[in-house]
């Protein structure tokens, strides 16, 4: 008579993963000045909206989101890392018979192989949520990081428009109309 | 006509059934003869492949070939009065008042039978399986007339799959210049062959000659782009069609022959008769958008790649305004002066930058103050 038994797997599995989204992109800068002068205009309004300067470039971090300009190019990288550790386990079991079918260690590596199959799906699927996240947070950091950049691009304009004028003569008025968006400079040459 | 009839006719030369299906097909290729008469030739296939064709075949088919490439080639736009770069002097006149009867000649090799031997006997998975070939240089007739050949085999995607692994279409610059996005590729970067021996020579008077095809085709291929509705597909495609534009330009400005690319500032000037907006390429895309951001934009970015070339075309202009009458380019850079303000260039250029802002995620819309 045979004697029915239950095997029991269970399985687990460790790994850090990792996801990242990237924008990559140029500002739109005038070339009033030097391109070296503007490269320093920006650098300065940069550091004042706490860019710090790394091999060349400005960087600033924050909500998982890195910004890296690069004043002499006009290159404006933003990037959202997002990284999780993920502890997945799971058990399976089934029924085996010690003198019909399937031995134990036949059907404990069956088991086995099932359940790594299925913890690296969910490891996958975890992957895709995590990449998701990333996207998110970089689409949701965008308007505001646009919107901020755009607003250096016109202070750097308005800047330069402002040495140009000097350097061509004395500088007589100058107005900025809000409302029309014009900034007028009159110089005496 | 049935071979019975032909044989009947007096004066007709007598051809066997496979041979006047060869027939078919090549006429078909040269756009002389109806697709429903040669296609099911394509289709179909006969039982028996003779190893040599009759004297009156190759008679025929030699003939066909003579008269219908020529043919084609006029119809291209080689009858219309235009100017083109020779040597840094425009010539003007029809493809054949500014070049000899020596220049115009066109040579086919043997190969251009093997090629139509094998499309009207066998099928893709039959043996032989590649069609017939050597490692010679393929001649000029050769190279027309496989473009041509993949022309016709378009509507037959299980033939094109077997001509992107022949080297005779894979590597044959009028193929891509011609039909760009059928050489897109999964993984990799697109492997577009060099385009400078179409710069000189009788290749370069077959590009002259076919402005006007070159010009229907790349707005069709434009307006083709906007009813694209597969991310990746559209990501393929656009890598295929910016590694031949590039390839092309390239070999343009290096070999002064700029006259060759004035079907693209032709293109620009009529897709971009009126402002549009970059939904005319990137509308179509609906099916499964990708997750990540970089993704998206890079393909949005690679489906613009020709309204991309505007650039390059403007550097030409910009350095052609900086000639002065004693350089030795003056007249190439009078001609493609001429060339940009014919086709009001400059309209096209704004409309092609407005464009390309459109699509770039830092585009500044807010006024300085």
């Amino acid at each position: 008579m045979s004697r029915a038994y239950r095997i029991k797997v269970a399985e687990k599995l460790s790994r850090d993963i990792t996801a990242s989204d990237e924008i990559c992109s140029d500002l739109e800068i005038l070339e009033i000045l030097a391109p070296e002068q503007m490269g320093e205009l920006l650098k300065g309004k940069l550091a004042e909206r706490g860019f710090e300067e790394k091999d060349g470039t400005m960087t600033r971090q924050g909500n998982g989101v890195t910004i890296t300009v690069d004043p002499k190019s006009g290159e404006v990288r933003v990037k959202a890392d997002a990284t999780e550790s993920v502890e997945l386990k799971a058990e399976k079991d089934d029924w085996g018979y010690d003198d019909v079918g399937p031995s134990k260690e036949i059907i404990e590596k069956r088991l086995q192989e099932g359940l790594k199959k299925d913890l690296e799906k969910r490891a996958d699927a975890k992957q895709q949520q995590l990449q998701q996240k990333a996207t998110e947070r970089l689409e949701g950091e965008m308007s505001e990081v646009r919107g901020e950049l755009n607003r250096v691009v016109n202070e750097i304009t308005r800047e330069a428009l402002k040495i140009k004028a000097r350097s061509l003569g004395e500088i007589k008025e100058m107005s900025e109309d809000a409302e029309a968006g014009t900034l007028t400079i009159k110089v005496e040459v | 006509m049935s071979d019975a009839r032909l044989a009947e006719s007096g004066g007709l030369k007598q051809i066997g059934l496979f041979e006047a299906g060869m027939l078919r097909v090549l006429r078909y290729m040269l756009h002389q003869g109806p697709p429903d008469r040669a296609l099911p030739v394509l289709d179909n296939r006969f039982p028996v492949v003779p190893d040599r064709l009759s004297e009156n075949a190759l008679h025929l088919l030699r003939d066909s070939l003579r008269k219908g490439c020529v043919l084609y080639l006029v119809r291209a736009g080689g009858w219309k009065r235009e100017k083109a770069l020779r040597n840094g002097e425009v010539v003007e006149g029809r493809l054949w008042e500014r070049s000899t009867a020596d220049e115009l000649k066109l040579v086919f090799s043997r190969r251009v039978l093997d090629l139509l031997w094998w499309l009207t006997g066998f099928r893709p998975g039959e043996h032989p399986n590649r069609i017939p070939t050597t490692r010679d240089e393929p001649s000029t007739g050769d190279e027309l007339l496989r473009m041509l050949v993949w022309e016709g085999c378009r509507g037959k995607p299980e033939l094109l799959k077997v001509f992107r692994t022949q080297e005779m279409f894979a590597a044959n610059p009028l193929c891509w210049l011609m039909f760009p996005e059928d050489f897109a590729v999964a993984e990799g970067e697109p492997n577009c062959p060099d385009f400078s021996s179409w710069m000189s020579g009788p290749r370069s008077l077959i590009l002259e000659a076919m402005q006007t095809r070159l010009e229907e085709r790349w707005v069709q291929l434009e307006r083709s782009r906007g009813q694209q509705t597969d991310w990746v597909q559209m990501n393929q495609q656009s890598r295929a069609v910016a590694a031949t534009l590039s390839q092309f330009l390239d070999a343009c400005e290096r070999s002064g022959r700029v006259d060759l690319a004035r079907f693209l500032l032709r293109t620009l000037r009529r897709i971009f008769s009126t402002e549009l907006s970059p939904n005319f390429w990137i509308g179509g895309l609906i099916s499964t958008t990708p997750m990540r951001m970089a993704d998206r934009i890079e393909t949005q970015r690679a489906a613009l790649c020709t309204v991309r070339a505007v650039r390059r075309m403007h550097r030409w202009e910009q350095t052609s305004r900086s000639r002065g009458f004693y350089d030795e380019e003056y007249r190439a850079a009078k001609y493609w002066l001429g060339e940009w303000e014919r086709h009001d260039g400059d309209t096209t250029l704004t409309r092609c930058e407005a464009v390309l802002q459109q699509i770039e995620p830092f585009r500044n819309t807010d006024p300085v103050v």
